[in-house]
């Protein structure tokens, strides 16, 4: 629980998740991008926990047990803590972007655009607060690192939020296949170290998408990682 | 039936003192050493002695009832690990009995039991069934090991606290509380609202209701009062020891402070009285210290008839309330499609519409000869409740058709109707009880439609008699008027209205009536109609079943309700005329050429534009023609400005519903022109769309959709976590030629291809595209899709070539 509040989204952002290159805008186009934001920010019940472990201390091994694969080895080899953080705006910008469907594609697509946008904006908050806590501490904080990034596997989706008690502390389940409910939701983990980190790794370097992205084509970069699990 | 313990909780319930409950079993097993995603039920197998010592602990403290250590004990929870709810519930009631027994106490032990911790559909993907099943199961296993009551708390969804009433009350005698937890806001997670749960689980035959988890006492000392207000039913309390600090995880009330903010709860009218995370033995003593000497009293309850949704509580006599007439198939070929290929977008469309006219209530009706109606009415419930927070007003004849929609619908509906035959009381009311639901009652009988207001008043009188003795609440009934078309029953008008008085005069009762009949045979219906219903307002209806995109029906209410002092402040009134007030669209300059005008309108995506140049357009063109020679060649253009990016996504998808309206006029004037024996509409080929089972991102396929219907093709679409059996079963029963496959996750592509394996046995000239965010044109080929759909518009290029 932290107290990151959400005031206003990027509209540059909302546009890049609608795949927007400079096409021109008409003015009801315009209006309705503005208008998903005003909604969005509206419906965005941003709600988050997280939880800090020492890694080799007596509580570790369940948290331990989730970092399968190379690349969260990697992400966490200078960190002596951990943290496993799960966020989400809750289940009315579904249930909106749902009903919007029944009336209006275009406007549900916009504020399907603006209710990823808010997610990430709230996580983009809790991380900046949650470094300047944890630097009064003296400990610098990893980027974000979520099941399904790289080789690690979004089967531990289940576990993980069990360890935070998320269904109970913020409403946020792991239903059939390891997705999330609600659905614009966010679960992480990120290391914490007292020696401060190099220059972090290039997100599309471990990308499975790397060759298909189209953003990257365009000199883009969505900060996320993509599952390898189907090449 | 009742065993002693029972007995005893109803005296509990039922005297002039307060009950105290226990504290925090979670937090307390973390205390000594339960690891952080290490399931606490494990430890009434391996540790029982530290459970021991909890429960004797709260014993010791004055506890009245405790809960057993079941929180997560569920199927749903406990399916991937190797303990058992066979296990782990009967030894959890064993110990908190074990530890009574040992304690010489009189404390009666609850099953506690927990939400599954998966979330319901539409959200989530666990259905209404298989809750109610976990349920059911767990909830038989706690009475066989001997549970004196069962206690469903921290719940956050209201759907999966039905489930769970549901359960309690069909596989078991034991007595329920049921608690949810809310923000400070109010509401859950899941946006249930304190109206809304007191409404539904008062009238699922719950003992008693509670608030706990989310807060400190404090907090929830306003959420109490309101709770209070809402339910005759005794209340409970069980707050947090405050707030936990985000490091260190520890509860900021200590015991003494815990127990002076629960004081003035008690004296609000709670009777109930715990402790839930960060609370210990302690807090419970300190609370059962300062109780004492206090008397449990509470202020007289008003009984008001209310229905409700997940999130919304409706109060009859609050506010005159609409109830959308449309969700009917009598005359809407589109819902009759709907129930025909068992795809129910239709009605969700309906039921948006309805709602953003400014409906409170929807009827939902799935009358049609040769159809399943049981199984439609389900599905159309579970479409509508989809995209819609309204009420709903079950509306069938069959009992079996109504049990369907009363179970899964996710709220406190009403069901229409009963009249005073003795078949349809026989039929109806034991449905209305069990369920909980309001009723609206039709006066007339075997007898007939009685002609004057107080022989309808009559039947009234002796249908209320029949629910008094079913042990229906009076606030639960609703009295039709009966509406008779004016041109054929002159007087009808007049005896509607005078039976509105007559049953608010002499029963008190809320009152409806079913407003368009009225004017069926006579010029002017909308102006005929809009007069009967200020007068229908002015006799005392308190809601009226009509057309809501009939605006000046919806201005009637609020002028209404603005003049009689229902809206304080014209609060409503000013609200809907300014929001009503909106900004004008673009318009396009004028042009002569009509043609170019509906391909300028479809291409910038202005609807208005689209539907008077294609209304202009068919004066001239035959329809077929125009969809030939207008229509496609704009959607064309359209695709390939979107393929070569010169538009983009929601700039198409606003050219996809120009390009829809103009197409429904188009329709429109083929129905015509073929019920006046013209050309008819050839048949359209069929495509079916589905997104695979297990996954419940469907935006994508929507949007195929959106485009290919935009062509012309009539596309079955049988929605989201669809098994690949129905998807087989229904590319066999359409003779369909082309289906469409979505998977948005990684994890769900196995269902997609395991869904094409079968078609391709069952079915092997329908070919297969596929789409979705994780696929790529290698992947989805290799699982055997003919075609791969990288984006919104290229469905309809596979289209075109599969109905070359």
């Amino acid at each position: 629980m932290t107290t990151a509040k959400l005031t206003q989204l990027n509209k540059q952002e909302v546009l890049r998740y609608l795949g927007y290159r400079e096409q021109a805008l008409s003015l009801q186009l315009e209006e309705q991008i503005d208008r998903s934001i005003s909604l969005a920010l509206e419906l965005a019940h941003p709600r988050s926990v997280y939880r800090r472990f020492k890694r080799n201390g007596a509580e570790t091994p369940p948290a331990e047990e989730l970092l399968l694969g190379c690349d969260i080895q990697e992400h966490l080899a200078d960190s002596e803590e951990m943290i496993l953080l799960a966020a989400t705006v809750g289940s009315d910008l579904d249930h909106e972007i749902r009903r919007q469907q029944s009336l209006n594609m275009s406007f549900a697509v916009i504020l399907d655009a603006a209710a990823s946008t808010a997610i990430e904006a709230y996580l983009d908050l809790l991380e900046d607060q949650m470094r300047a806590d944890f630097l009064q501490e003296g400990l610098y904080l990893t980027s974000r690192f979520s099941p399904g990034y790289g080789d690690l596997p979004l089967t531990i989706q289940g576990d993980l939020l069990r360890i935070l008690d998320s269904h109970r502390k913020i409403g946020l389940a792991v239903g059939a296949g390891g997705l999330m409910n609600p659905i614009k939701s966010v679960s992480c983990i990120m290391g914490l170290s007292r020696q401060g980190f190099g220059k972090t790794k290039d997100p599309c370097e471990i990308c499975s998408n790397r060759d298909n992205c189209g953003l990257r084509r365009r000199g883009g970069y969505c900060g996320k990682f993509r599952s390898n699990e189907i090449s | 039936m009742e065993n002693s313990a029972q007995t005893r909780f109803r005296d509990l319930l039922a005297n002039n003192e307060f009950v105290l409950l226990d504290g925090a079993m979670g937090t307390e097993l973390q205390r000594q050493g339960l690891l952080p995603g290490e399931r606490p039920e494990s430890w009434n197998l391996h540790q029982p002695q530290k459970l021991l010592v909890v429960h004797r602990a709260y014993l010791a403290a004055g506890s009245q009832i405790i809960l057993s250590n079941t929180f997560g004990a569920s199927f749903h929870k406990l399916g991937s690990t190797a303990l058992a709810p066979e296990d782990v519930i009967p030894a959890g009631i064993a110990l908190a009995k074990q530890a009574i027994t040992e304690s010489a106490s009189q404390a009666l032990a609850a099953f506690d039991c927990g939400p599954l911790g998966e979330l319901m559909e539409p959200n989530g993907s666990l259905s209404f069934e298989a809750a109610y099943a976990d349920f059911a199961a767990q909830i038989r296993l706690a009475e066989a090991a001997g549970a004196d009551l069962i206690v469903f708390e921290t719940m956050s969804d209201l759907y999966e606290l039905k489930a769970a009433l549901l359960a309690a009350y069909e596989n078991s005698h034991l007595p329920v509380i049921a608690s949810m937890t809310f923000e400070t806001n109010g509401r859950t997670f899941g946006g249930t609202d304190v109206a809304s749960f007191a409404t539904l689980a008062t009238s699922l035959h719950a003992a008693a209701l509670g608030i706990n988890c989310s807060a400190g006492p404090g907090a929830l000392a306003a959420l109490a009062r309101e709770l209070l207000t809402l339910t005759p039913l005794p209340v409970m309390i069980k707050p947090n020891a405050g707030l936990p600090h985000p490091q260190s995880g520890l509860y900021d009330l200590s015991p003494d402070a815990f127990a002076n903010e629960m004081l003035p709860l008690a004296g609000t009218g709670v009777k109930l009285l715990g402790g839930c995370c960060g609370t210990n033995n302690l807090y419970i003593a300190k609370l059962q210290g300062i109780l004492e000497g206090e008397a449990y009293s509470r202020p007289p309850y008003i009984a008001k008839g209310r229905i409700c949704s997940a999130t919304r509580t409706l109060t009859f006599g609050d506010f005159p309330l609409i109830v959308g007439e449309k969700l009917n198939p009598t005359g809407k070929p589109d819902l009759q499609d709907a129930l025909r290929n068992n795809d129910y977008a239709a009605y969700a469309r309906q039921a948006a519409a309805q709602e953003n006219a400014q409906a409170d209530i929807l009827d939902v009706n799935c009358g049609l000869p040769g159809i399943d109606e049981a199984a439609a009415m389900r599905s159309a419930v579970l479409a509508v409740q989809a995209v819609c927070r309204l009420p709903l007003q079950i509306d069938a004849t069959r009992a079996s058709v109504i049990e369907g929609a009363l179970r899964i619908y996710n709220g406190k509906p009403i069901i229409n109707s009963v009249s005073g035959k003795q078949s349809s009381l026989a039929r109806i009311l034991p449905l209305a009880k069990k369920y909980g639901a309001a009723l609206l009652i039709l006066p007339l009988d075997e007898a007939g439609i009685p002609a004057s207001a107080a022989e309808r008043l009559q039947v009234v009188r002796k249908v209320v008699a029949a629910c008094d003795a079913s042990g229906i609440p009076r606030e639960d009934l609703i009295v039709d008027g009966l509406v008779l078309t004016a041109s054929a029953e002159p007087s009808g008008p007049a005896v509607t209205l005078e039976t509105l008085r007559l049953v608010k005069a002499e029963l008190g009762l809320a009152t409806t009536l079913g407003l368009s009949n009225v004017s069926f045979g006579l010029p002017a219906r909308r102006r005929l109609n809009q007069v009967f219903y200020a007068q229908a307002l002015e006799a005392g209806a308190d809601m009226a079943i009509l057309n809501p995109e009939h605006t000046e029906l919806v201005e009637t209410r609020y002028a209404h309700a603005a003049l009689h002092g229902l809206d304080p402040d014209q609060r409503r009134y000013l609200q809907y005329f300014e929001t009503t007030e909106q900004a004008g669209q673009e318009t396009l300059p004028r042009t002569a050429d009509e043609r170019d005008g509906l391909r300028l309108a479809i291409l910038q995506g202005l609807d208005a534009e689209a539907k008077s140049y294609t209304m202009e357009l068919l004066r001239s063109i035959p329809p077929l023609q125009l969809i030939q020679d207008q229509l496609i060649p704009a959607l064309d253009e359209v695709g390939d400005r979107f393929a070569k990016g010169i538009t983009f996504l929601p700039q198409l998808l606003q050219s996809a519903r120009a390009a829809q309206l103009a197409f429904d006029l188009v329709r429109l004037e083929l129905r015509r022109s073929a019920a006046q024996g013209g050309s008819e509409a050839p048949d359209a080929p069929v495509i079916v769309l589905a997104t695979v089972e297990g996954d419940i991102h469907d935006i994508g396929k929507n949007i195929a959709r959106t485009i290919l219907e935009n062509y012309g093709y009539r596309v079955i679409d049988l929605g989201k976590d669809v098994a690949p059996s129905t998807v087989v079963q229904t590319v066999v029963r359409e003779d369909c030629r082309l289906l469409g496959l979505s998977a948005l996750m990684t994890s769900t592509l196995p269902a997609m291809e395991e869904t094409i394996r079968l078609v391709k046995t069952q079915k092997p000239d329908c070919r297969i595209m596929a789409g979705g965010a994780v696929l790529n044109r290698a992947y989805a080929l290799k699982i055997g899709a003919d075609y791969y759909c990288p984006d919104a518009s290229s469905g309809v290029l596979s289209a075109k070539e599969v109905f070359r």
